[in-house]
């Protein structure tokens, strides 16, 4: 069998069944899973920031919730999936540290799930799982196989939304 | 903002005086720590390297080894981040000498346990940037410590979203000590953005 595609931080990259796909030690980054059940083909993104917009140095697209999503939506697309077929999970956006007084980054978790969960209403894609926030990292693997996402997470036993 | 500063265009003389100063950081801090563990501490040369996200949160063993993370966030003259970071079992050890248990134990972290890690890496990254402090003659605050055990690449993401906002790589300075009869291995980074590093530069002369 084909290895597990890794995505790394700021990355994309798509899939199809049987092989898997995983991102590793996610935290207050936020991972995002497109699918569709019909053909058996995914994609997930690893986004650190919530809003390309907001950021001078954007050049990066795969950095961004925004620009992340989409361009890994038209890789889909080209790839053959329709986006009305498409359901998202998603997960991460911990809040690895507990600082005292206010620190607009303390939050960038909570921000990254925020962007994904308005964008993906944006493009009509209805999230079906998600497991986001609290205040532990994620290593989460995509089975587009059975729909399945398993999370792992240090102290928590396996789960599978 | 000063800081069309490229860090990827620094030279090799930028370079050393980055290196000097992690090396006078994490000696003074690796220094505090001897004493107050009461056991020898040698450190290795810093060292000073440009890294992929991906490659920096996988440096302390991979993103999914488990780590103790201290971390203060500094303001002031200069922006960024001091981290100490230590394997699980490493923290263990650590407690377990200050506490004076037997080495062996594998008992599990009490909130007592976690508290004295976080206090130590609290002496460590106070006495990093009180020295950094000295030489420079910048003011630096810095946060109340905030600790975290977790996967590596969880704990490490969080000083790489704050850097990926002005950049696509990191520039880290980090050090590394070992016990000579005590089996720890630690890491003190530094992380600032380019504009602090600009200003380091400027205060130098370099």
């Amino acid at each position: 069998m084909e290895p597990t595609v890794i995505v790394h931080m700021a990355d994309y990259a798509t899939c199809a069944a049987p092989q898997k796909i995983t991102t590793i030690g996610l935290g207050s980054c936020v991972g995002v899973v497109l699918y569709d059940s019909s053909s058996g083909k995914c994609g997930m993104l690893h986004a650190m920031l919530p809003d390309s917009t907001r950021i001078r140095n954007n050049q990066n697209r795969m950095k961004f919730v925004d620009t992340g999503l989409e361009d890994l939506l038209k890789l889909m697309e080209r790839e053959g999936v329709s986006r009305r077929k498409l359901v998202a999970k998603i997960a991460g956006g911990a809040k690895m540290f507990e600082f005292s007084g206010a620190n607009e980054t303390a939050n960038i978790g909570l921000q990254n799930v925020e962007a994904a969960k308005k964008l993906l209403k944006l493009y009509g894609i209805p999230i079906i799982a998600e497991d986001t926030g609290k205040n532990y990292g994620r290593t989460i693997i995509f089975d587009p196989g059975t729909g399945k996402l398993e999370i792992k997470a240090v102290g928590h036993p396996i789960s599978y939304i | 903002m000063a800081s069309d500063v490229q860090l990827e265009t620094m030279d090799n003389q930028e370079l050393d005086v980055l290196t000097e100063l992690g090396s006078i950081g994490a000696g003074n801090a690796v220094t505090s720590l001897s004493v107050l563990l009461n056991t020898k501490l040698s450190m290795q040369i810093p060292k000073v390297s440009f890294m992929t996200f991906d490659d920096f949160i996988g440096s302390i063993g991979g993103p999914e080894n488990i780590i103790a993370g201290v971390m203060c966030d500094i303001a002031g003259d200069i922006e960024g981040f001091v981290l100490f970071a230590i394997d699980l079992m490493d923290a263990h050890r650590l407690v377990n000498r200050l506490n004076n248990i037997d080495l062996s134990a594998e008992n599990m972290f009490t909130d007592f346990d976690l508290s004295a890690v976080k206090e130590i890496g609290n002496i460590l990254i106070g006495s990093y940037l009180a020295s950094l402090e000295a030489i420079t003659g910048l003011k630096i605050r810095s946060t109340v410590p905030v600790m975290a055990v977790d996967m590596a690449g969880a704990i490490l993401s969080f000083p790489a979203i704050v850097n990926s906002r002005e950049h696509d790589d990191i520039l880290r300075i980090e050090s590394q000590f070992e016990g000579e009869d005590l089996s720890i291995n630690g890491h003190i980074m530094m992380i600032a953005n380019s504009e602090s590093y600009q200003i380091i530069r400027q205060k130098l002369g370099v």
